[in-house]
C-alpha cells in the first residue's frame, strides 16, 4: 500500500519523504515509428525486471503506460492484448497504451503521464532501450534517500561520459534515456519543458529545475540498461538523425534559459559558421522565438546549477568527438 | 565435473537451441559470475534473437554456476531459454572450439549451429551484431567472417553484488576495419582480439593438431592460430561494421588485448607456427614462410622470396616456379593450393 503521508501539497520545497516500503511505479515510454517488434523487445525487456521487483517484495502497485506520437498508431489490438498478456503475467498491476495521434515529441508525451502525479516513482525510460534484471530493483534502492529526486541509469554499451561522485553518485543532470524520479519532483517542478525542448536537452533542463529545488540528481551505475548506439569505424558516435537539428536548438535554448544570453550569441556563431544547412535552420528558430519573445524566462541567474564546462552541461570524463 | 556440459532449463526457448545459424562462446573473466552482467545484458537486447549462448564456466563451484544461473534466469525467457552453462570444458575458448569442431557428428557437438562466434566478459556486443553476422552467412555461408572491434579504457568498481565498469576515455578502433591476411598472422596473437571472427564450424573439424597448436599455449595464442589457419585456406568476408567494444583497463590488466603487437611474445608465436606450416610442405626447401611473411616488404613489388621461389606441393609432388609480385598474390595462391 502507498503511505498515505506522501502527500503533494506538503512536499513543496523540501526535499522528498521516506518512500514506503513498497511504492508505487509508473514505467513510460514514448514511441514514434519504432519497429513493432522493437517494442515487444523492450515489453519484454521491463517485464522481467518487473518480475524480479516483484520478487524481492521491493514495489507495490506496477503500471506500464505506452505513449504513441506516430502519426498512426504503432501497436493494433492483437498486439495490445499480447503486451497485456505479458505484462500481468509478469506481476505489472495495468497497462496502458495511448496513441496521442500527433507528434508530442518525447518531453511532451511523457508529460502526458508525468501529469497524472499518481506514483510513488516514474521511471521514464526510452524504447530503444533495453533493461537489465536489475534495473527497477537497483533503481529504487538509489533512490530511497529523501534526498534524492532523481536517480539514473548507467547504460551500456556506450556509457554516458558526465562525470559523477565516485562515492555519493551526485552528478550534474540525468539522462532521459533511463532515469526514476520521485512524485514529489513532478509536484515541484511540473514535468518536462516541452514547449522550449523537442527533443533534446529536456532531461537536463529537467534535472537542473529539480536540483534548483533542493533535490539532488544521482547516478548509480548497478542499474544498467541497454540504450542501442552504435560506433563508426573511426569510433565516433553515429548520431540520431534527428540529433543534429534538435542537440543544436536545444543548445541555444539551454544557455538562454540559464542566463546565459552571451553562451547563447556565442553558439549561434559557432553553428552559422560551420555553413551546415541544419545548424543555421537551428539558429533561426531560436531568433525567431526570441523576436516573437516565446522564448522561457531565464533561470538561475547566479549559476548554482546551471555549469556549461565548454560545449557540455556539467563536468564530463571524456568526449565522444574528441 | 560432468562429462557432458550441464544443461540449465532456464524456460522457453531451450528446446530451440540448435536451430540457430550461430552459437556465441561466452568466456567469462577472472571476476566469474559477476563479470558477466553487461556481456549478458547486451546478448539479450540484440535485435535478432537467432542465436544461442554457450557460457564457458568450468571449474567454477557449484555455488558460483548457482549464482551464474541466478544470473541468467532474470533475463526475459525468451533469451535466458537458449543460455546454456557449460562446466565440463577447461574454460578456455582454444579448447571449446576444437572440441566442437572434433565431435564426430552434429549431434555429438554441444553447440550445434553451423557458425560459432566468442565474446569475453566484460566485453559487450552492440545490438546489430549477430543481425549482421548472420545475414552474412546467409548471404556467405561457409566463409571466415570478420568484423570491427572497438576498445574503450574502464575503471571497475564493485557495488554489493556487482561489478561496474565505468568508462574513462573514449572509444577508439584500434584494429583493422578489414582484414588483412598478412598482417594479422605476422604481427602474432594479441594483434586483434578472436572476437572480431565467426567461425564455420565446419572449417574447425579439418584442423590439423599442430597446426592448433598444444593446450599448453595461452589460450589467445591457440585461438590466434586457429583463425589464420581457417583463413589461410579459405576465403574470408568483412563485415566493416563495429560490432563489439572491448573494454580494457588503463592500468592494463590480464585481460587485455595489447593495443599494438608486442614484438618479443608475438614473433616466437609466428615463428612457432610458421614452423609448423612450412613442416607442412607448404614451401620448397630452402623457403620458408617466415622469410615470405615477417621478414619480407610488403607491396606489389616487395621482393620477398628474392622475387623467385620454388614451390613443392604435397599433392602434385611436382615442382613448379612462381614469381611472387606481392604478398597478396602468395595467399591466393596458398588458399588455391591448401584448399582442404
Amino acid at each position: 500500500m502507498n503511505d498515505p503521508n506522501v502527500g503533494i501539497s506538503d512536499t513543496r520545497g523540501s526535499p522528498g519523504r521516506a518512500l514506503p516500503e513498497q511504492p508505487s511505479l509508473r514505467v513510460q515510454t514514448v514511441l514514434f515509428n519504432h519497429d513493432a517488434r522493437d517494442v515487444t523487445r523492450f515489453v519484454h525487456s521491463i517485464c522481467a525486471a518487473g518480475t524480479v521487483a516483484r520478487r524481492r517484495g521491493a514495489l507495490g502497485r506496477m503500471v506500464l503506460a505506452l505513449g504513441d506520437s506516430s502519426p498512426a498508431p504503432l501497436l493494433d489490438r492483437a498486439m495490445e492484448n499480447e503486451h497485456r498478456r505479458v505484462i500481468t503475467a509478469s506481476g505489472f498491476d495495468s497497462y496502458e497504451y495511448l496513441s496521442f495521434g500527433e507528434n508530442l515529441g518525447s518531453a511532451g508525451g511523457h508529460n502526458v503521464f508525468l501529469g497524472r502525479q499518481d506514483m510513488d516513482l516514474t521511471l521514464v525510460i526510452n524504447p530503444d532501450a533495453y533493461a537489465s534484471p536489475e534495473l527497477i530493483v537497483e533503481l529504487v534502492s538509489g533512490i530511497r534517500d529523501r534526498d534524492v529526486g532523481i536517480v539514473e541509469a548507467r547504460q551500456a554499451p556506450m556509457e554516458h561520459p558526465k562525470e559523477f561522485d565516485r562515492t555519493t553518485g551526485d552528478t550534474a543532470w540525468a539522462s532521459g534515456a533511463c532515469f526514476l524520479v520521485r512524485r514529489e519532483v513532478l509536484c515541484e517542478i511540473d514535468g518536462f519543458d516541452s514547449h522550449t525542448f523537442f527533443l533534446y536537452c529536456d532531461d537536463v533542463d529537467f534535472s537542473w529545475r529539480a536540483r534548483l529545488a533542493g533535490f539532488r540528481v544521482v547516478y548509480h551505475p548497478p542499474a544498467v540498461v541497454y540504450h542501442d548506439k552504435r560506433l563508426d569505424r573511426d569510433g565516433q558516435m553515429i548520431p540520431a538523425a534527428s540529433e543534429v537539428y534538435f542537440s543544436a536548438e536545444a543548445s541555444l535554448m539551454m544557455a538562454w534559459k540559464y542566463s546565459r544570453p552571451d553562451l547563447a550569441d556565442q553558439w549561434s556563431r559557432a553553428l552559422l559558421a560551420t555553413t551546415h544547412a541544419t545548424h543555421q535552420r537551428a539558429v533561426f528558430e531560436f531568433r525567431r522565438r526570441m523576436d516573437e519573445h516565446t522564448l522561457p524566462t531565464p533561470l538561475d541567474p547566479e549559476g548554482t546549477v546551471a555549469d556549461f564546462v565548454g560545449d557540455t552541461y556539467g563536468p564530463h570524463r571524456f568526449k565522444y568527438d574528441d | 565435473m560432468t562429462t557432458e556440459p550441464r544443461q540449465t532449463q532456464f524456460g522457453a526457448g531451450f528446446d530451440q537451441m540448435g536451430e540457430h545459424p550461430l552459437t556465441v562462446l561466452v568466456r567469462p573473466d577472472t571476476s566469474g559470475a559477476v563479470g558477466l552482467h553487461d556481456t549478458l545484458l547486451s546478448l539479450a537486447a540484440q535485435i535478432t534473437q537467432e542465436f544461442d549462448v554457450a557460457i564457458l564456466a568450468a571449474g567454477w563451484s557449484d555455488d558460483h554456476v548457482r549464482q551464474l544461473e541466478g544470473i541468467v534466469a532474470g533475463f526475459d525467457r525468451s533469451f535466458a531459454g537458449r543460455v546454456r552453462v557449460v562446466t565440463d570444458r577447461d574454460g578456455s575458448m582454444a579448447n571449446a572450439l576444437v572440441s566442437i569442431g572434433r565431435a564426430r557428428s552434429v549431434s555429438h557437438r554441444w553447440a550445434t549451429s553451423p557458425y560459432v562466434t566468442v565474446v569475453t566478459s566484460p566485453d559487450v556486443a552492440f545490438a546489430h551484431w549477430t543481425s549482421s553476422i548472420s545475414s552474412t552467412i546467409e548471404r556467405r555461408p561457409g566463409v571466415l567472417i570478420h568484423s570491427v572491434v572497438a576498445s574503450q579504457p574502464f575503471e571497475v568498481a564493485r557495488h554489493g553484488e556487482h561489478l561496474t565498469y565505468t568508462s574513462v576515455g573514449r572509444p577508439r578502433v584500434p584494429w583493422p576495419t578489414q582484414f588483412d591476411l598478412v598482417a594479422f598472422i605476422s604481427n602474432g596473437p594479441g594483434t586483434e582480439p578472436c572476437s572480431a571472427f565467426a567461425i564455420p564450424v565446419d572449417t574447425l573439424s579439418t584442423l590439423p593438431e599442430k597446426i592448433e597448436g598444444p593446450s599448453s599455449l595461452p589460450d589467445d595464442e591457440r585461438l590466434w592460430r586457429i583463425v589464420s589457419t581457417i583463413a589461410l585456406r579459405g576465403e574470408v568476408v568483412d563485415v566493416s561494421e563495429v560490432l563489439q567494444l572491448r573494454r580494457h583497463s588503463q592500468e592494463g590488466s590480464g585481460h587485455d588485448y595489447a593495443l599494438s603487437p608486442s614484438p618479443i611474445s608475438g614473433s616466437a608465436a609466428v615463428s612457432s607456427y610458421l614452423r609448423e606450416l612450412d613442416g607442412r610442405g607448404l614451401l620448397g626447401p630452402g623457403s620458408s614462410l617466415h622469410t615470405l611473411l615477417v621478414d619480407g616488404e610488403r607491396g606489389e613489388e616487395a621482393e620477398c622470396g628474392r622475387a623467385t621461389a620454388t614451390s613443392t606441393t604435397a599433392s602434385q609432388g611436382s615442382t613448379k616456379h612462381w614469381g611472387i609480385r606481392s604478398l597478396a598474390g602468395f595467399m591466393a595462391w596458398c588458399r588455391r593450393t591448401f584448399r582442404p
